[in-house]
C-alpha cells in the first residue's frame, strides 16, 4: 500500500489529540503509554466553507452536513468504543473494516463520514468561485492539464458524470479517481462504497452482478485515489432543489467546485 | 393506475400520524414522474408499455433496460407500499381482524407481534441508504421473516436469479419505503426510527392476511 499517494486532505474526521497526520497514517497498533491512554474521539469536524448558496441553502447545509454527519459520526463511535479499533483513523477503519461482513455496519458508517466530509472540503459558493481566479479551473494547471488530458473539455467532465448520475438509481457517490497509470476517471459507489478499494466500492447495480466475480478484472490489490466526488443521495438535493431536479443540482455543483482543493489533492497523489 | 386513483383519500387527508398531506402530495408526485420517465425509456428502447410489474419481470437482469427495471421496480414497490397502510377514511377494524389470522404464523416465527415490531424498527434502522422493508412468507418452511433490499430491488423476484442457497419462493406481504425522500418531510433524516413505529400502527393487516391465505390456496 502506497501511503505517500493518499491525497491529505483524507483526514477526514479529526481526533481529540493532536498527533500529526503521517504518525496517525503509519501507525497500525495504538500506542499506549501506560498512564496516557488517549482515545480517538470522532468528531464532526469544520469545513472551510459553510455559506455554499446556492448549492446548499441554510436549511439545506443544516441537513446535509450538520445532521448526518453527527449521526454518522456518532453510530461510529458508539460502534468503535471499546473494540481495538478504538484509537484508529478513520482511514485505519475503513480498510480494517472492509472485508469483515460482521463489521459492515462500522465500515459503512467510517466511510460514509469520509465520503461526506471529502465531498463538503472541495465545495466553495459560486460567487466566490466566479470572483477569484485562484479557485477557478483555470488558476489551477494541474488539475486543468489532468482534465483536459483524459476528457477533451470540462464540459466534456460533467456530461460524462452527469450521464453517470443519470444512470444512477438510489443514494450514490460520484468520484474522480486517479488510478494506477496516473489517468483520471469517473466511477460511481452506491451507498456508502468507497473508492479505495475493490472488495468496497459497491460500484453495481446489484441486479446486474454476475454471480461469479471476474477476478481477471481486478489487477491490483487496491483501487483507486479520489480526487474529487459528488454526493448523489437523496437528502444533498432534496431540500433546495427536488427529487427530480438531479441535473440542476450537478450544473450547480460544478459551478461551486474548490479547484484549489481539488489540485492540492491531485498533485499529493501523482508520484 | 396512478397512485392519485386508487387511494383517492391520501392527498386530501395524509395518513395520520404517518405522513402528512405534503409529504404524501411528495411521494405521489414521484410517482407520476416515475411514470412518465418510464414511457419515455420504453419508447426509446421500442418496448410497447406494459403493466410495470411485467415490465419489472421481463426486463430484469439487462445491463442495457437498468432505468427500465428500476422505474418500474419502484412504481410497483410504491403501490405495495400504500396498498399496506389503513387508509385515513377507515377504521382499522379489518385490520384487527386480520391480526387474528395471523396471529398463529407470527407468533411461531417471531414469536409474537411486539418481537415482529422490534426486530422491523431494528432492521429498518441498519438500512443504510435507499431501500425497502419486506415482510415475506416462505411457503416451503412455512416461516414468516423479514428482508431488506436496497435501491430499487423488490422481493418479488428474489428467488427468481440468484444463487440457489436462497430459496426459490417466498411471497411478499407488506414493505415499508425506506428511501429518504419518504422521511426526509416529515421526519427528518435521523428520525427514521420514529418513521417506522408510526407506521407500525397504520399497517393494514387485513390485506396483508389476504395475501398470506391467497399463497396457500391450492392453484385451481
Amino acid at each position: 500500500m502506497n501511503f505517500l499517494r493518499i491525497p491529505s486532505a483524507f483526514h477526514g474526521v479529526r481526533c481529540a489529540n493532536s498527533q500529526s497526520f503521517f504518525l496517525q497514517c503509519f501507525k497500525s497498533i495504538p500506542s499506549r503509554i501506560q498512564s496516557n491512554h488517549f482515545k480517538c474521539y470522532h468528531t464532526v469536524p469544520e469545513i472551510p466553507e459553510r455559506n455554499l448558496n446556492p448549492l446548499f441553502s441554510e436549511h439545506g447545509m443544516k441537513v446535509a452536513w450538520d445532521e448526518h454527519q453527527g449521526h454518522v459520526v456518532k453510530s461510529l463511535n458508539d460502534r468503535v468504543k471499546g473494540t481495538e479499533l478504538e484509537d484508529h483513523s478513520m482511514f485505519n477503519i475503513i480498510f480494517q473494516t472492509a472485508v469483515l461482513p460482521e463489521h459492515a455496519a462500522t465500515f459503512q458508517f467510517a466511510s460514509q463520514a469520509y465520503n461526506n466530509h471529502f465531498f463538503f472540503e472541495s465545495l466553495i459558493s459560486a460567487e466566490k468561485a466566479k470572483a477569484d481566479p485562484k479557485f477557478q479551473l483555470e488558476g489551477n494547471s494541474v488539475i486543468q492539464q489532468a482534465i483536459l488530458e483524459n476528457f477533451e473539455s470540462k464540459e466534456d467532465l460533467l456530461s460524462k458524470i452527469k450521464q453517470l448520475a443519470s444512470n444512477t438509481f438510489g443514494a450514490a457517490w460520484i468520484w474522480v479517481v486517479l488510478d494506477d497509470y496516473n489517468r483520471l476517471q469517473v466511477m460511481r459507489t452506491f451507498q456508502a462504497g468507497t473508492p479505495f478499494l475493490w472488495t468496497r466500492s459497491q460500484s453495481n447495480d446489484p441486479h446486474l452482478v454476475p454471480s461469479v466475480p471476474d477476478h481477471s478484472m481486478r489487477p491490483r490489490n487496491y483501487s483507486h485515489v479520489p480526487i474529487f466526488n459528488l454526493c448523489l443521495w437523496d437528502h444533498a438535493y432534496f431540500t433546495d432543489f427536488g427529487l427530480f431536479q438531479r441535473e440542476q443540482y450537478i450544473d450547480t455543483w460544478f459551478q461551486s467546485i474548490n479547484w484549489s482543493v481539488v489540485e492540492n489533492r491531485l498533485k499529493q497523489s501523482l508520484v | 393506475m396512478n397512485l392519485q386513483t386508487r387511494f383517492t383519500k391520501a392527498l386530501d387527508l395524509g395518513y395520520k400520524s404517518f405522513l402528512s398531506k405534503d409529504a404524501v402530495k411528495t411521494i405521489f408526485s414521484y410517482d407520476n414522474r416515475l411514470r412518465e420517465e418510464l414511457h419515455k425509456e420504453c419508447k426509446l428502447h421500442q418496448i410497447p408499455y406494459k403493466v410495470p410489474s411485467d415490465l419489472m419481470v421481463q426486463n430484469a437482469n439487462d445491463p442495457r433496460k437498468t432505468k427500465i427495471f428500476n422505474y418500474s421496480s419502484q412504481l410497483v414497490n410504491h403501490d405495495f407500499f400504500f396498498s399496506g397502510i389503513i387508509p385515513s377514511d377507515r377504521s382499522s377494524e379489518d385490520a384487527d381482524l386480520g391480526v387474528v389470522n395471523l396471529k398463529p404464523g407470527i407468533d411461531a416465527s417471531f414469536g409474537s407481534f411486539n418481537e415482529l415490531r422490534s426486530q422491523l424498527i431494528e432492521v429498518g434502522n441498519s438500512v443504510f441508504g435507499d431501500g425497502w422493508l419486506w415482510l415475506v412468507y416462505s411457503p416451503e418452511r412455512s416461516l414468516f421473516s423479514l428482508l431488506c433490499t436496497y435501491n430499487a430491488s423488490n422481493a418479488f423476484l428474489w428467488g427468481t436469479e440468484f444463487p440457489k442457497t436462497r430459496t426459490k419462493e417466498i411471497v411478499p406481504l407488506l414493505c415499508l419505503n425506506l428511501w429518504q425522500y419518504s422521511y426526509l418531510q416529515d421526519y427528518g433524516i435521523n428520525s427514521k426510527e420514529t418513521y417506522i413505529s408510526n407506521w407500525w400502527n397504520m399497517i393494514n393487516w387485513s390485506v396483508v392476511n389476504n395475501r398470506f391465505q391467497a399463497s396457500r390456496m391450492e392453484p385451481l
